[in-house]
């Protein structure tokens, strides 16, 4: 089965029907989204590791219970079954921690592609790093746009419905965090290009 | 900037959520004024350093979840 020649939703239907590789066809797809947003939004790599799997264990649920309506709308759909899953973390009492200096991440982050040799992951590997901590420095209303904006492929419009503010004001969390990231990158005379 | 087109009308147009009609008049206004070219460009980098920030689950926690989904099915 070839990504790009199937839609997302054929592949649910195809899970649904009893073939398991829909399903990996998906989290092959969308998992870096996914797993980005909730990254970005919890800021621990195992507790980002723990809301993905309870994410999709609910996705499989829902979808083997036939509950599913979102045809089109997948990744959107899983998002916010993943932003309702860290909402739920955050109010059973977990902290959100924070980003420390020493974060590590997995040694999967730097392979991705395969023709880097070693000098190019590790810098890949640190811009990457970066960008992540800049996000984290923005503001949490501004962050939260540009995850469900940017990683979440959500339009403005659902943005807005879901966080219960205009479309203006969305857009305007999203140009701010724009400015403040090049803002960010001046001050600290980071270098972000290869 | 001297124009009709802010920056949160190029971040719609980037993410293709503006209507034909504004795409086409936003579109110009890159083409033919060149603070407004510049913006866009700002904002189409600032959007592409995002991408950087990009990373994936363990595959632990991938094979976890086809395990999962293996036991739903059976």
């Amino acid at each position: 089965m070839r990504n790009v020649e199937v839609s997302d939703n054929d592949l649910i239907v195809s899970f649904i029907k009893g073939d398991e590789s829909g399903l990996k066809v998906l989290i092959d797809r969308h998992q870096r989204k996914i797993f980005t947003s909730i990254m970005l939004l919890v800021k621990d790599r195992d507790m980002a590791e723990d809301i993905f799997q309870e994410t999709f264990i609910k996705v499989i649920n829902t979808l083997r219970s036939g509950n599913y309506q979102e045809e089109g709308k997948f990744l959107p759909w899983v998002l916010r079954i993943a932003h309702n899953m860290v909402i739920d973390q955050f109010r059973r009492g977990k902290r959100m921690p924070m980003v420390r200096d020493t974060d590590e991440y997995s040694v999967m982050d730097s392979i991705k592609l395969t023709d880097e040799n070693i000098e190019d992951q590790i810098v890949t590997s640190q811009i990457h790093d970066m960008v992540r901590k800049l996000v984290d420095f923005l503001p949490d209303d501004q962050r939260e746009v540009v995850i469900l904006r940017h990683y979440a492929d959500m339009s403005f419009k659902d943005i807005a419905e879901q966080t219960g503010v205009s479309i203006n004001t969305s857009l305007g969390r999203m140009r701010y965090a724009l400015i403040n990231m090049r803002k960010l990158i001046k001050e600290k005379q980071l270098v972000l290009v290869r | 900037m001297d124009s009709n087109i802010t920056n949160e009308k190029l971040i719609l147009y980037i993410y293709n959520e503006t209507d034909l009609l504004d795409s086409v008049l936003i579109q110009k206004e890159i083409d033919e004024n060149p603070e407004v070219e510049c913006e866009f460009e700002n904002i189409k980098a600032s959007l592409k350093l995002l991408d950087s920030a990009l990373t994936r689950p363990s595959m632990e926690s991938v094979n976890k979840i086809m395990r999962f989904a293996a036991q739903s099915l059976s």
